[in-house]
């Protein structure tokens, strides 16, 4: 999480500080903590995507269906013009 | 789909050219590239909401499927289903017959696109709360209006019975529209109809409102599609049983 007390920040710097051999560990007293956070919106990138994709997929899918019924039905048309029968 | 013989018609019209009806004519191309466009506009040139993030560009899917589905081919099914009751006018039944078809597709999509904006908004998948349950229950409605075309073999009962169905399906259209008004519930009430100004910014409006014109168009020419080819069904059929 990105929640901190002050106190965490202290013994954070102050084991920083030593531990990267820059001597005394930092003065915090009388400041205000800033801690960074996490800003902006979640990254939800990839259920957009995913609405989009089944939205055109969708479509698609109808358009498709409408294409193949449209020639089989030109496909009858024909072979009853012609006299022939495909009656199925 | 059945392919029944079609409902004797009172009025004559016009026998139209059967060869001429197409899969993709040229109003579906242009819907379809400006639905592209659209997607476009609205993944990558379109701000992403502080909240919500990306998720929340469902939305311009989402919403215009919900209109072209629930609030114009549900009417229209309504209407041209009660014109056939009316005139019994062969035509009507067809436009009926499309309107339900294409609009199944719409509300289909609602209800797919839905649950994965809510996946990210409300943490879940589905919720069984008013909006959201009624929209099913007129899915099903539409999805049982197309069946009984299909159960039905006389043609004039078949288009008879589906436009009484038809007609009495749709009274549900402003329950579901009411649903956010008269019930507490987790869907969000309406962000730009509504008396008070659009809560939306102008880069997401504009992006709203391309998008319903963009899917609207789509809309009618799925339905036109749909319907051209009702009518060379129908007379592929009178053949057969002439």
């Amino acid at each position: 999480m990105f929640l901190y007390s002050v106190a965490m920040l202290q013994d954070s710097a102050a084991a920083a500080g030593t531990a990267s051999g820059h001597g005394a560990p930092q003065d915090t007293a009388g400041k205000v903590a800033y801690v960074t956070q996490r800003s902006g919106p979640p990254d939800t990138s990839s259920y957009m995507y995913a609405g989009y994709v089944v939205a055109l997929l969708c479509y698609a899918g109808y358009i498709a269906l409408m294409v193949r019924r449209i020639a089989h039905s030109k496909r009858q048309l024909d072979a009853l013009n012609s006299g022939g029968g495909d009656r199925r | 789909m059945a392919t029944h013989p079609p409902a004797s018609p009172v009025t004559s019209a016009p026998t139209p050219d059967w060869r001429s009806v197409k899969g993709i004519d040229a109003f579906l191309a242009v819907a379809l590239i400006a639905v592209i466009a659209v997607c476009v506009r609205a993944i990558w040139f379109t701000p992403v909401d502080a909240m919500l993030g990306a998720a929340q560009k469902i939305f311009y899917v989402h919403v215009p499927a919900a209109i072209g589905g629930l609030y114009i081919a549900c009417p229209l099914l309504a209407i041209s289903s009660l014109g056939y009751l009316w005139i019994k006018d062969e035509r009507l039944d067809r436009l009926a017959e499309a309107s339900a078809e294409v609009g199944l597709l719409f509300m289909g999509l609602v209800l797919v696109t839905g649950p994965i904006w809510a996946r990210t908004s409300w943490g879940t998948w589905w919720v069984w709360e008013a909006r959201i349950t009624s929209t099913v229950f007129l899915w099903l409605m539409v999805l049982g209006y197309l069946v009984l075309r299909g159960a039905v073999e006389t043609p004039e009962s078949r288009a008879r019975l589906s436009a009484v169905m038809g007609g009495l399906a749709v009274l549900l259209v402003p329950f579901v529209h009411l649903t956010v008004r008269l019930f507490r519930g987790m869907h969000p009430g309406p962000v730009v109809l509504k008396p008070e100004a659009p809560s939306l910014p102008p880069e997401m409006l504009t992006t709203f409102l391309w998008a319903n014109l963009a899917f609207l168009m789509l809309f009618f020419a799925l339905l036109r599609i749909r319907f051209r080819w009702a009518g060379l069904r129908n007379a592929v059929t009178a053949l057969e049983t002439a």
